[in-house]
């Protein structure tokens, strides 16, 4: 089908699935993401070529909007309110889950240990943008909001650095005598590119920032944003950085360097809903449902531990930083979803590991396809138990 | 460069531009053009022609659909009422002016600017044919500028009106008038006699057809918008319904631009409260126009130039009177007010995406294989110079009717 009506089904189709599974109290993110799965070239193939290959382009440009809000999120203000907290739960659900599912892969399932590591280290990450649209669909507002969203923020960075902890323990493993072996390689491959992150964003933000004195009109605004969101995102690619953390960082410096940098995050949502639908649907189309028959055993363990680890590490983070009830019980449930951060550390176990790697690519791509639909209906049950969802 | 990144520098040097311009009072949209111009693959080359060719060529349709649906959308009936008449007269004989005076520059005056020796080809199988076609496609206007600068200032009342409607108008007429011309100077080229069943039917069936899809989209749009319960939702309707009639309308062969621009007229004059429909695509618009502008400006290509400019400048020159003269006749003898008859030939200038897709087509007609290629380097030459040449004139209009409510 023709590209602009292959967007246009996609957007009108997306709209409907939404109101449809609304009367059976589905998220729209799985609706988007089940109706992606329907017209995928795997079913009914309504989406044309093209459009799958530039779905790269568009889950970047919509990441990086979902993740520019997520920065928002540390203003000085909340970092003081929250920060404790936000810093323990996430790291201690990163490794909560990264612990869990190394040990069960090493003694339930009796992998060898790389593989083991491997596969924990990748549980670790969260992918924030199904959380996001749940937390926006639902209009949850409150402290266990702004944990949550924090948490999946930091999440990332923390899932780099593990995963870049367990690649150096796994090469060292398997590594023979007489080849040439750097542990520290991986490791500081992953510090440049959180480093990088951050050094790109805060430049970019005050590149910003003076732009910006230029501008009058609230028009103006969202034109500056929107480029200096793509220009960022551009470049982080360009280098080989993690477009996740360079938006962030962007937005994070932003919120605390500009005063009127509300505005920037305000003007963004009047436009980002076709976009988030687009990239769900696309999600969903891009998912290949063919390989969820090869789950198998040990996937389905990777599925409960990663959860158990994540709630565990949650809790036990928010009983040390002192965090609210809720917090405390409900937290890690909003941290199921697990998406193209997996899906890309998961790529580079592949390269690194032919052997070993091609199975664990498999599990990671399995068990996203089941974290996609069910992870929204844990965070909106989140939301919902610790009351921060408005009666309306 | 990735896609995303030439988005972000095309959005961000646009802006620069836009923000450049109006400090020496002129339209956004020259900056936007201009910086467009400067980062093009012929000179800084800064965004990759293959990524203007591919995936940003996105960009232009879908751009120029949602500029197409908020024009339709500037023409109730309320508005129109008494301004119908003019509309049709200026309509008519601008489009004829420019028409006729461009025909009759190529046609004299040819031959001393563009050096055509094919061999056996006479006078009226070379610089004739090409008036006749070159003049034809000339009567189009193009509406985005238009409503760019419209937008900018914030101009409204009958002036305004007058011209949206005209710019509106006047790419049904270039298509008619093109196939006509394409008959005819077919004719001149290659001997045999003209068909009016062939001449005629083809750009019939494209202004119907384009009509008849906005109608479809723009009732099915009025229906399902009654669903939509959220400003987020609406706008990605309305973005869906735009998608869908343009999709449409290039898979069935008619004119995205009209069907568009019907769905927005459908709009405006059937839903009671339709400020919701159009206002949530204001809301993009302005970031729509930032890349749609930049990137028309990054089409420049300096050998088109190079090739062509003579022939340009003739094209140019007799549009611009014959539009100018045309508008002033047509105002009037339909009575239209003094601004009216005085500044707007000065804003019907602008040209663009229908002028050059209707010279394409001459492409495909084997009979102009000898003067196909000359018509369309002339024709892309006067678009890239005519760029430069009609916003300011435009916003002159504007101001001097009197209309615009936002200080230069």
């Amino acid at each position: 089908m023709e590209t602009i009506l292959s967007f246009a089904a996609i957007l009108l189709l997306g709209l409907l699935a939404a109101r449809l599974l609304r009367h059976i109290k589905f998220p729209a993110v799985t609706a988007y993401l089940l109706l992606g799965i329907l017209i995928g070239p795997e079913v009914l193939g309504l989406v044309a070529r093209p459009i799958l290959g530039a779905s790269g382009s568009i889950s970047n440009i919509v990441l990086s909007f979902v993740a520019f809000g997520l920065g928002q999120n540390f203003s000085r203000g909340n970092v003081s309110r929250i920060g404790k907290s936000v810093l323990w739960i996430s790291l201690l659900e990163a490794s909560g889950a990264w612990l869990l599912v190394t040990f069960s892969c090493l003694y339930l399932l009796r992998q060898s240990l790389p593989v083991s590591l491997l596969f924990g280290s990748i549980a670790s990450a969260t992918a924030p943008a199904a959380t996001v649209m749940v937390v926006r669909e639902s209009g949850a507002k409150g402290t266990f909001t702004d944990t949550l969203l924090g948490v999946v923020a930091v999440d990332d960075a923390w899932c780099l650095i593990i995963f870049a902890i367990s690649l150096a323990l796994a090469r060292g493993l398997t590594h023979s005598a007489g080849e040439a072996f750097h542990l520290s390689a991986p490791f500081a491959r992953s510090l440049v590119e959180i480093g990088g992150a951050l050094g790109l964003g805060t430049l970019v933000a005050l590149i910003l920032t003076l732009f910006c004195r230029y501008l009058r009109s609230p028009e103006d605004l969202l034109i500056c944003t929107v480029g200096f969101i793509l220009l960022n995102t551009g470049l982080a690619i360009y280098f080989h950085l993690s477009v996740l953390l360079a938006s962030i960082f962007l937005g994070m410096i932003l919120v605390n360097v500009n005063k009127m940098s509300f505005r920037f995050f305000e003007i963004l949502r009047t436009v980002e809903s076709p976009l988030y639908l687009a990239f769900f649907v696309l999600a969903g189309a891009s998912l290949e449902i063919h390989v969820l028959g090869k789950l198998g055993l040990i996937g389905l363990s990777y599925f409960i531990f990663r959860i158990l680890g994540k709630v565990g590490g949650a809790s036990l983070g928010g009983w040390i930083s002192r965090a609210t009830s809720p917090i405390k019980k409900y937290l890690g449930f909003g941290l199921v979803p697990q998406a193209g951060v997996a899906l890309g550390v998961a790529l580079i176990a592949k390269a690194e590991f032919p052997l070993m790697g091609g199975m664990i690519f498999t599990v990671i791509v399995t068990t996203t396809i089941l974290y996609e639909i069910v992870g929204p209906f844990f965070t909106r049950w989140a939301l919902h138990k610790a009351g921060e969802i408005g009666r309306e | 460069m990735n896609l995303i990144l030439a988005i972000g520098v095309l959005i961000i040097t646009g802006l620069g531009g836009g923000l450049l311009a109006r400090r020496i009072k002129f339209p956004r949209i020259s900056g936007y053009i201009i910086i467009g111009i400067l980062i093009s693959p012929s000179l800084l080359n800064i965004i990759p022609s293959h990524l203007i060719r591919g995936e940003l060529s996105l960009v232009t349709d879908v751009g120029l659909g949602i500029i197409a649906y908020l024009v339709g959308g500037s023409l109730s009936l309320k508005r129109l009422r008494r301004l119908g008449r003019s509309i049709l007269a200026i309509t008519a004989f601008q489009s004829l002016g420019a028409w006729l005076l461009v025909g009759l520059l190529i046609a004299f005056l040819g031959h001393l600017f563009v050096p055509l020796n094919p061999p056996h080809a006479s006078y009226s199988q070379t610089y004739l044919p090409m008036g006749i076609i070159i003049g034809a496609v000339s009567c189009a206007t193009a509406p985005a500028a238009t409503l760019a600068i419209v937008h900018e200032y914030r101009a409204s009342g009958p002036f305004t009106t007058t011209l949206l409607g005209v710019v509106a108008l006047d790419d049904a007429v270039a298509i008619l008038s093109t196939s006509v011309a394409i008959s005819i100077a077919g004719m001149l080229v290659g001997g045999g006699s003209i068909s009016l069943y062939k001449m005629l039917l083809p750009p019939l069936w494209e202004i119907a057809g384009s009509l008849a899809l906005g109608v479809g989209v723009g009732y099915a749009l009025i229906h399902t918008s009654r669903l939509a319960k959220t400003r987020k939702t609406l706008l990605a309707l309305v973005f869906g319904m735009i998608m869908l009639c343009i999709g449409l309308a290039k898979a069935l062969g008619v004119s995205p631009l009209l069907a568009n621009m019907t769905l927005g007229f459908v709009i405006v004059n059937k839903v009671k409260q339709s400020e919701q429909l159009f206002g949530v695509i204001d809301d993009i618009e302005d970031v729509i126009l930032a890349m749609f502008f930049t990137l028309a400006g990054a089409h420049f290509d300096l050998q088109v130039i190079a090739a062509a400019g003579a022939l340009s400048l003739l094209i140019i020159l007799g549009r611009f009177s014959g539009k100018f003269l045309g508008a002033r006749i047509g105002s009037s003898l339909s009575h239209a007010p003094e601004p009216v008859r005085k500044y707007l030939g000065l804003g019907l200038f602008p040209k663009a995406g229908v002028t050059v897709g209707l010279i394409l087509l001459v492409q495909q007609h084997p009979a102009f294989s000898v003067i196909g290629n000359l018509m369309i380097s002339g024709v892309l030459a006067s678009v890239i110079i005519n760029e430069l040449i009609a916003p300011p004139l435009t916003k002159y209009a504007i101001f001097k009717a009197g209309e615009a409510r936002v200080s230069s």
